[in-house]
C-alpha cells in the first residue's frame, strides 16, 4: 500500500454506489432518480476538485 | 486531488497498489498524474452536465439511463486512472457497455439500434487487437527450449 490510502478507489467506485442506489429506488419516481444521479455526480466532482 | 499533484511535478501521485494475481503479473495499481488528473476532472465535470442535458429529454427508461451514465463514468475514470494494462483494458470493457447500450437506446428503429451497438464495440475492439498484437510480440520474443515448442510459437506468431 502506497501513500495516498484508497482515495483514487472511494472515487472510482462511488458513483457505481449511486448507481445502485438508484436500482433500489422505485422506477416510476423519475424526479427522484434525476436528482439523486445528480447529487451523486456533483459529490463525486468536488469531492476530486 | 489537485492538492496532491503540484503544477510541474513529475510521477505518479497517489498511488495504490494491490497484488491481485501472480502469473501473468497482474495488479490492482492506480495513480494520477498532471495529464490523467485533468482528463478526470473534465469528465467528472461533464457528468452532471450532461445529467442537466437529459433532464426533460428522457422519458422512458429514466432509471435505467441515469444507472448506465454513472457506471459510464466509473469506466472513464478508471480507464484514466488505471497503471497497469489489464485494469485497464477490464475498466475500458466497463465503459463500453453502458456507452452501447446508452446509444442504442437513443435509436429508434431496430438496425440503427444494431448498427450504432455494432460501431461501438467494433470501436472497442482496437483495445483487443493491441493485446493480442502485445502478446504476439511477446512470445515471438521469447526463445522456445526445444524445436517443437518453436515450430509451435512461429505458428502462434503467424496466426491472424
Amino acid at each position: 500500500m502506497l501513500p495516498g490510502g484508497h482515495l483514487l478507489s472511494v472515487l472510482i467506485f462511488f458513483p457505481a454506489v449511486g448507481a445502485l442506489a438508484l436500482l433500489m429506488l422505485r422506477g416510476d419516481d423519475h424526479k427522484f432518480i434525476r436528482i439523486i444521479a445528480l447529487i451523486v455526480s456533483l459529490a463525486n466532482f468536488c469531492s476530486r476538485s | 486531488m489537485i492538492r496532491a499533484v503540484p503544477v510541474g511535478a513529475a510521477g505518479y501521485r497517489l498511488e495504490e497498489y494491490l497484488k491481485w494475481i501472480n502469473q501473468p503479473p497482474i495488479n490492482y495499481h492506480l495513480g494520477v498524474d498532471g495529464i490523467s488528473l485533468f482528463l478526470v476532472i473534465l469528465t467528472t465535470f461533464l457528468t452532471p452536465i450532461s445529467i442537466l442535458a437529459s433532464w426533460k429529454s428522457i422519458e422512458h427508461r429514466v432509471k435505467e439511463f441515469f444507472v448506465m451514465l454513472l457506471m459510464l463514468e466509473v469506466g472513464v475514470v478508471g480507464v484514466f486512472l488505471s497503471l497497469d494494462l489489464f485494469l485497464f483494458f477490464l475498466f475500458w470493457e466497463v465503459m463500453l457497455i453502458p456507452m452501447a447500450l446508452l446509444i442504442a437506446s437513443g435509436a429508434r428503429a431496430p438496425r440503427v439500434r444494431c448498427r450504432k451497438v455494432r460501431a461501438v464495440y467494433h470501436g472497442g475492439l482496437n483495445p483487443h487487437a493491441g493485446w493480442h498484437h502485445l502478446a504476439l510480440q511477446r512470445h515471438r520474443h521469447i526463445r522456445p527450449a526445444s524445436d517443437s515448442s518453436a515450430a509451435s510459437y512461429s505458428r502462434l506468431a503467424r496466426r491472424p
